[in-house]
């Protein structure tokens, strides 16, 4: 095994490990770091990028040993060292910036001592193209391919600074972004970040470091440009040698132009982000292939290689397997819908995955409470796990799922999300393993939401695909583009007459009594918004009502609430087929959930609706206005309960259901957008 | 600096370092001058004797300045650590520390003066593939073991231990110290373990961290004194397996550190330790016998030994005492 190891247990120390275990496995080196690298206190940013790598090294021999910042060499990593099994004749390599030959000596004494070995020690002191001062961390660049299926040219732009009260530069900078004949694509610190996000109202792609290897943003551009002097942040330098490895244009906008002084293979840009915009239009893009032909022909600066160092420093370890080819759609199509807080998310996508062919062979990543609907689908699931409070920290679950995402996951899946919030492990996996990715986003988001930090995520998509709700005025576009394609409602639905008859006689049999009227009772188990009070009111009122039959239906894994035990005409019903209780009931008393609410309209059931209502959820009460506008279903206040048992007195004594019945089937609906989100997911796939 | 102070006339001179830098003289070194009635002189500027004794040039290798004018008729630069591990990697920079030791001396010959076997073998290969600067002096420059003999146990059992300073230079591989204190001894007593250490030890060793228990003490509970340290590290002497003679143990080491006493001690590779204790437990009379034979060299350590060996190299470089 190749293991990685940073010498010290500084953040820096680990984060310029990682950059260089990113690098290795780029080109195909199987490298890894230990787990106890990681401490408690270590950055969450951090854990999530060290994970991928992470092994119990006590487990493993090792081969070979490169250690980061070895001129730093602190007595408890060394401890660790001493648990671990080295090869005999395990290569041990010290990077490190060492100011005298002293401690390179001392360096390689302490390490023979714990690995048995002769180390070699590489000095990187003093050497700022290969190595960020002082860090002792190579950056050396690998050649990567840009991405294949890149619509613009993307222009890598590294370590922009933006400060507060920059307003001209901010301004300079949204003009990049908004380009249209390339794709701005900004990396910098976290706190650069979010004075980004906070001040540019334009969508733009920015990251920050800790967000994606340097690897992973050399693979989204062909330009890389350069707009901060400093040489103390491996990162960056490691992007530019990436860029100049991979054959990118490699431009000098820092107003030092010390890069440019430093290598003819860098062009001298303008020393000003102002003039950026103009210089990459008039001077760069009009000829970029012969620049980037140029750039072909003069070939690599082996210096400044990954390659090239290995060998100049007669590091030999073991082969590098080959880098697979992307056999981009070759796979599975994954879909990963969020649990939320009912099963909506994973419903729409199995009605989606309905319609994929045969070739993309659906399956998904499915928090528990899912498993069991998408199974019963027909489709495959892999657990992931869901928050715990017994957990450590409230990410624990999401780095599990890291694992599993990129464990079950690869280059030739297409792999669907649907949900609001993007993981941290979804983020991570899409960027750095170059997933092609679609987001399935309904909208009808909170009002007064902040979207910002979910929609910066929305770079990371390949498409995105949005279910449209059935009243145009319901939908709100949250962004736009080319990438941005909406659908009809994806809905359930059920046009069987016979289907309905024959589900009423099974429950008659199930039951065990002949019923003149049937309603279902689909109101949640109370997890978003408690309305128990209603179910009960319901219960009471269907009670005094001999020949009716009411289904509280609630999912195989829900907390019943007791009360809703104990009636004769009503009954708790767990079951996965709550859809079509509802098409074979006469009506129903439901929560007003994307799925929900369209299959009233779709299917045609009469509803009494009651908006479910909590901070993190849809803006369900929308929904039952637009709807009790049009004169298609009853709406109830989530705080009127009282009012329930009169509308039910509606439906039951008054003809209001069947009033509601004629209305919806003269209501003129947008084309479901089941089959249309699958072409369009198969047109992604390719 | 006893036994010097026979010879002529003595001072001592402490050179500040970047190496001790902010810690105290050491206490046995400072009640060792308080005893002889002298002081620490501290100087910035040149040091003017007719003989200079520097001891160990070893503790220059943090140095980035110029030593002071250190100006005599003869230097001796004591070199009590090795130049090189047994693979031939260097243990430290000595090219630094002699070059700043040849820019500050002034002076009609410098010689380096071992002070074992191994060490003056080690300076050698060094200078195989480096320029020494100095003469290597005909003789060495002793350690003084001047410690009470005990008689050996007249009926040894397979009570095994051994003592030095904590750290991983000073312990062979986890392997090796299980196969040198196996499950199956009677006791084992480790003293001067380290944490890696503690948390590796098998269920029948004692360890004790360094200092926290007596050294005596410890030899108390041992018969077989069994010292192997790293691989790739080599004491230059073994001081501890002198002390560990001198109690009146039977000592087992690597045929290297043996040859520094004569090898009156039993030089052995880790996979014959446990027969050789096996047979002397059978056999206490062989026992003994090791163990005066082994106390007898140490006679090599004695005193006067020291005082004839510095003689002779001051004398052999035509100093007049």
């Amino acid at each position: 095994m190749i293991l990685i190891e940073p010498a010290s247990n500084t953040p820096r120390n680990l984060e310029d490990a990682v950059i260089f275990a990113s690098q290795m496995r780029a080109v195909g080196y199987d490298v890894h770091i230990g787990k106890h690298v990681i401490e408690e206190d270590t950055a969450v940013s951090l854990k999530y990028a060290t994970l991928p790598f992470l092994v119990d090294a006590q487990r493993e021999t090792i081969e070979t040993l490169f250690v980061i910042g070895a001129h730093a060499v602190n007595d408890a990593q060394l401890l660790h060292l001493r648990k671990l099994k080295f090869d005999e004749g395990a290569k041990v390599y010290l990077f490190g910036a060492f100011e005298s030959q002293q401690e390179q000596i001392a360096a390689k004494s302490k390490y023979s001592y714990v690995t048995v070995s002769a180390p070699v020690a590489v000095d990187l002191f003093d050497k700022p193209m290969v190595s960020a001062s002082g860090s002792g961390a190579p950056c050396h660049g690998v050649a990567l391919p840009v991405m294949p299926e890149a619509e613009r040219v993307g222009v890598a732009i590294v370590a922009p600074i933006l400060a507060d009260d920059q307003e001209t530069i901010l301004s300079d900078y949204m003009g990049l972004a908004a380009a249209r004949d390339y794709k701005a694509i900004l990396a910098t610190s976290g706190k650069q970040k979010t004075l980004w996000l906070n001040q540019v109202p334009a969508r733009a792609a920015v990251y920050q470091y800790s967000d994606l290897s340097p690897a992973s943003l050399t693979r989204m551009s062909q330009i890389t440009v350069l707009t901060h002097d400093g040489d103390d942040n491996t990162w960056a330098s490691t992007v530019m040698n990436n860029a100049l490895a991979s054959g990118q244009v490699v431009i000098d906008a820092t107003p030092s132009q010390v890069f440019s002084l430093g290598s003819s293979q860098i062009l001298s840009g303008p020393g000003h982000i102002s003039h950026l915009h103009s210089y990459l239009r008039e001077i760069i893009l009009p000829n970029l292939d012969g620049l980037l032909d140029e750039r072909r022909d003069a070939g690599a600066d082996v210096g400044r290689t990954l390659s090239g160092f290995l060998a100049t420093e007669d590091i030999a370890p073991s082969e590098p397997a080959p880098v697979p080819l992307r056999e981009r759609g070759a796979g599975r199509v994954w879909f990963m819908p969020t649990n939320g807080v009912g099963l909506g998310h994973a419903q729409r996508c199995t009605l989606v995955a309905k319609h994929l062919s045969k070739a993309a062979k659906p399956a998904f990543a499915a928090f528990p409470s899912c498993v069991p609907l998408v199974t019963s689908a027909g489709y495959d699931a892999m657990p992931l796990v869901s928050r715990s409070s017994l957990h450590r920290d409230g990410f624990a679950h999401d780095l599990v799922n890291y694992r599993r995402l990129c464990a079950s996951i690869g280059q030739s899946d297409t792999f669907v999300f649907d949900g609001g919030y993007i993981f941290d492990s979804v983020f991570r996996h899409l960027t750095e393993n170059d997933l092609t990715a679609i987001w399935l986003r309904r909208g009808l988001w909170p009002a007064g939401q902040d979207n910002r930090i979910p929609l910066d995520r929305e770079k990371i998509f390949k498409r995105v695909i949005v279910p449209s709700e059935a009243f145009e005025e319901l939908n709100n576009p949250l962004s736009g583009g080319a990438h941005v394609r909406n659908v009809g409602p994806i809905v359930q639905r059920f046009e069987d007459d016979a289907l309905k008859a024959k589900t009423r006689a099974a429950l008659q049999e199930e039951f065990g009594r002949s019923f003149e009227t049937l309603s279902i009772t689909m109101l949640g188990g109370g997890v978003a918004a408690d309305l128990s009070a209603h179910i009960q009111a319901a219960c009471a009122e269907f009670e005094r009502r001999a020949g009716h039959l009411n289904l509280i239906v609630v999912w195989p894994s829900a907390v019943v609430n007791p009360v809703f035990h104990g009636w004769s005409n009503s009954q708790v019903v767990s079951s996965k087929q709550a859809g079509l209780l509802a098409y074979a009931s006469d009506f129903i008393i439901s929560a007003t959930g994307y799925n929900s609410f369209h299959e009233v309209l779709y299917n045609k059931i009469p509803a009494i609706l009651i908006p479910q209502a909590a901070s993190y959820m849809d803006d369900q009460a929308a929904r039952c206005d637009a709807a009790a506008e049009r004169g298609v279903a009853a709406f109830v206040k989530a705080n009127a309960p009282s009012s329930l048992v009169r509308e039910i007195g509606r439906f039951l004594d008054r003809g209001r259901a069947e009033e509601l019945r004629a209305a919806l089937t003269a209501l003129e609906l947008p084309d479901a957008g089941n089959a249309e989100a699958a072409r369009l997911i198969e047109e992604v796939r390719g | 600096m006893k036994e010097l102070g026979k010879l002529a006339p003595l001072r001592v001179v402490g050179l500040p370092t970047r190496m001790f830098k902010g810690r105290a003289v050491h206490k046995g070194l400072a009640s060792a001058v308080d005893a002889l009635g002298l002081e620490i002189e501290e100087t910035e500027g040149p040091i003017i004797d007719d003989v200079i004794v520097f001891h160990n040039p070893a503790f220059l290798k943090y140095e980035t300045d110029p030593l002071p004018r250190l100006s005599c008729d003869l230097a001796i630069i004591v070199c009590h650590e090795n130049f090189v591990t047994p693979q031939g990697a260097d243990v430290f920079d000595a090219e630094h520390c002699l070059t700043l030791l040849a820019d500050a001396l002034l002076c009609r010959q410098a010689v380096l003066a071992p002070v074992s076997q191994y060490n003056r073998q080690s300076i050698e290969r060094w200078g195989q593939s480096h320029n020494l600067k100095f003469d290597i002096a005909p003789e060495l420059w002793p350690n003084i073991c001047d410690f009470p003999l005990q008689a050996p146990n007249a009926a040894p059992r397979d009570r095994r231990g051994r003592h030095s300073r904590p750290g991983p230079e000073k312990f062979p591989t986890r392997d090796i110290m299980r196969q040198i204190f196996p499950a199956h001894a009677e006791r084992v007593v480790i003293l001067g373990a380290d944490d890696a250490l503690k948390d590796q030890a098998s269920r029948n060793w004692r360890v004790h961290g360094f200092g926290e228990m007596d050294v005596g003490a410890m030899l108390g509970e041992i018969d077989f004194f069994v010292y192997f340290t790293h691989p790739n590290c080599q004491e230059s002497f073994g001081r501890v397996i002198a002390e560990a003679i001198a109690a009146g143990k039977f000592v087992i080491t690597n045929d290297l550190t043996a040859g520094n006493f004569s090898n009156a001690v039993t030089a052995a590779t880790p996979e014959e330790v446990d027969g050789i204790i096996k047979s002397m437990v059978k056999n206490p009379k062989a026992y003994g016998a090791a163990v005066k034979k082994a106390q007898k060299a140490l006679a090599h350590y004695a005193p006067e030994r020291f005082l004839k060996n510095a003689t002779r190299i001051m004398k052999d470089a035509g100093v007049r005492l």
